[in-house]
């Protein structure tokens, strides 16, 4: 037990005396390895929040939904994308699931903020696959009758304390409560926007709004998108296509829409990883290489400067295996250290980003653990070969060096 | 220490040779030399400068393989030891006091005698304690924190020895242990190495100074690599 003591502290005390030697030029190396370090955490982070989004939003959005938009969506309201049109693709479509969606806002009484009100069918909760957590969804009853019903999400029902059965005014008009939605994805994936208001929303019949709005018509109401849900998702792209065709025909006056799939929007997700990830990967692999080869010729020179030493270790019963490790150790030591500096400008630096950049940057266990494991590897790599030739000496020449 | 093996030879030299490579071929620097150290020998090694004498004690302290030959160590071939096997020897038996000292420039003086024990695995006593004693038996008490680097050139081959002797090996090799000490300094050292030599040790050294003869209980010298023992 006091000879393990022993040996960790004459170990240590190797460490300390190597590593002083030279500690402005340790430093540098130290510091280089751990800025490439902190860009290869950055770069798993920002490659694993990409990846998040591509999950959301085929979570979200569904990988078997097509979704018919609005161009003008924010430049302002021109005639264009309407009931109507979803009742044709509904007519074309008739084995597939549509609903229209139009959101705005509306006041309660009781409460500050306005809330946002999607007006669409009874398909939606189905197409988004929310989950019914408490009384019902809407149903074709309150689409025919024109239900002054609504149903809430569960941060909406958590953030107003609206409960299935209740009453709330909306717009001067009493709504009542039919019940409450899970907005969770299926799979659990923690949503990006789950602190945010984009959860808090009401779902109600559209065919209510013109008996109570002043946004539409009698029978018809302008629409934000069209959501239609493919029978399976290897189709999607074959039936936006074809959606495409049908809403561009002579006389049916849709406007100018984009047909979006999810696959469509992930593959520009997947483009700006990529671009992402050649140019920080560049950078940090440059970054590692530098650090490596400066490190590399820091023990050269280490080894250099030391023959003596280490032909006395020889001499003294060291084995070369213990004379490697010598040199191995110290220069994993200064890239660990390096490892651990990257990790918390890695941390410091995502925090600061995700103030900046639209995008949540995590970093997981994952992209904090392989970094400093791979500085560990860089270090062993960079001091293979000076503690090799380290190794190689002959102790009776060392000890001829004055 | 095993009295059973007070006769037999420490170490055993038969025919070794030792060559370098160099630009115009091989040169011989030991030539077929046979030498027997005895237990409790006190051996010193004459000869001129490139003589051979510091490769004849990087032989003897197994530091150098013969190119040709064999040594034998308290009874054992080590032709075919391993490199490993050697080191251990060296860590358990031998005491090594080197031309150029070989000490830590940055660590204490203290600390150069205790990195004595840094590979010797089962050293039964203390290694502290039994370098601070290696550092008083050269006289050396009063400088043992004092980083090897600022000694005297005599001091540090002082420190030298007292790394050698620290262990108590079975055999100790010096390479001019008293070359940079004044006569008195020297008498010192010599004094120290007597008495271990008196408690049975065994030494051998290498030395330029004739005046110091008398402590040793053998002569030999090394010319143009050939050993030869003086009779007196
Ligand atoms: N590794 C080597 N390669 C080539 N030549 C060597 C090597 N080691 C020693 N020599 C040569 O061997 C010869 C003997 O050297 P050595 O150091 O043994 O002499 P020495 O008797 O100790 O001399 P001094 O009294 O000056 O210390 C020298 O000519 C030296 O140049
Ligand atoms: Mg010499």
């Amino acid at each position: 037990m006091l000879m393990i003591v022993t040996r960790i502290v004459s170990a240590l005390s190797d460490l300390y005396e190597g590593l002083r030697s030279h500690p402005g030029r340790y430093t540098l190396a130290c510091l280089v390895v751990a800025i490439g370090v902190a860009a290869l955490s950055i770069l798993m982070a920002v490659s694993s929040a990409l990846q998040l989004r591509v999950d959301e939003i085929t979570n979200e959005f569904g990988a078997d939904v097509v979704a018919v938009m609005r161009d003008n969506a924010l430049t302002g309201r021109q005639p264009g994308l309407s009931t109507d049109h979803a009742r044709l693709l509904q007519v074309n479509f008739q084995k597939l699931v549509t609903a229209p969606l139009r959101t705005f806002k509306a006041n309660a009484l009781g409460s500050r903020e306005p809330v946002t009100i999607i007006a669409t069918s009874e398909d939606l909760i189905d197409i988004r696959r929310w989950r019914i957590t408490e009384g019902r969804g809407l149903d074709s009853a309150d689409m025919r009758s024109h239900s002054r019903v609504l149903v809430v999400s569960e941060p909406q029902s958590r953030v107003a304390g609206w409960r299935t059965g209740m009453v709330v005014i909306l717009d001067e008009v009493p709504f009542r409560i039919a019940g409450v939605i899970s907005v969770d994805p299926i799979d659990g994936l923690p949503s990006q926007e789950h602190q945010e208001n984009g959860e808090r929303f009401a779902i109600i019949p559209w065919t209510v709004v013109p008996f109570w709005h002043s946004l539409a018509n009698s029978s018809r109401l302008d629409l934000d998108e069209i959501l239609i849900r493919a029978i399976n998702p290897d189709i999607t792209e074959k039936l936006a296509n074809n959606i495409g065709r049908l809403l561009a025909q002579p006389g049916v006056g849709a406007g100018s829409v984009s047909i979006v799939t999810a696959r469509k929007l992930v593959a520009n997700i997947s483009q700006l990883k990529s671009v992402i990830l050649i140019a920080v990967g560049a950078i940090t692999l440059m970054c590692l290489l530098l650090g490596a080869a400066s490190l590399t010729s820091l023990m050269v020179l280490n080894v250099r400067e030391r023959i003596t030493e280490i032909g006395l270790r020889l001499a003294l019963g060291a084995t070369r295996r213990q004379i490697a490790a010598l040199f191995i150790m110290e220069s994993v030591v200064v890239t660990l250290t390096a490892g651990l500096v990257g990790m918390v400008v890695a941390i410091i630096v995502s925090g600061w980003m995700n103030q900046w950049i639209p995008l949540h940057l995590e970093l997981e266990p994952s992209s904090l653990i392989m970094p400093p494991v791979f500085a560990l590897l860089l270090g062993m790599v960079s001091s293979w070969w000076p503690a090799r030739a380290a190794a190689g000496i002959a102790p009776a020449e060392a000890m001829r060096v004055d | 220490m095993d009295t059973d093996s007070l006769t037999e030879p420490v170490l055993n030299l038969h025919r070794v040779s030792r060559s370098f490579t160099g630009e115009s071929g091989d040169v011989y620097v030991l030539k077929d030399i046979n030498l027997s150290i005895n237990q409790g020998d006190f051996v010193m090694v004459t000869g001129p400068s490139g003589s051979g004498k510091s490769t004849l004690l990087h032989v003897l302290s197994l530091l150098l393989h013969p190119s040709t030959g064999e040594v034998e160590f308290l009874g054992r071939s080590l032709s075919k030891a391993s490199e490993a096997d050697l080191g251990r020897i060296r860590a358990q038996h031998l005491g090594i006091v080197f031309q150029h000292y070989g000490l830590l420039g940055r660590r204490s003086a203290l600390e150069n005698v205790k990195f004595r024990f840094r590979y010797l695995a089962d050293f039964l006593g203390d290694a502290n304690s039994s370098s601070v004693e290696a550092l008083r038996s050269v006289g050396l008490e009063g400088v043992k924190d004092r980083p090897a680097r600022l000694l005297s050139g005599g001091e540090k081959q002082r420190v030298a020895i007292a790394r050698a002797v620290a262990a108590k090996p079975q055999l100790v090799v010096a390479d001019e242990p008293t070359g940079n000490l004044d006569h008195t300094s020297a008498l010192v050292v010599m004094e120290v190495l007597a008495e271990l030599n008196r408690a049975g040790y065994t030494l051998i050294m290498v030395t330029h100074n004739t005046d110091l003869l008398h402590f040793a209980s053998r002569h030999l010298t090394l010319t143009n690599g050939m050993l030869q023992e003086m009779q007196n």
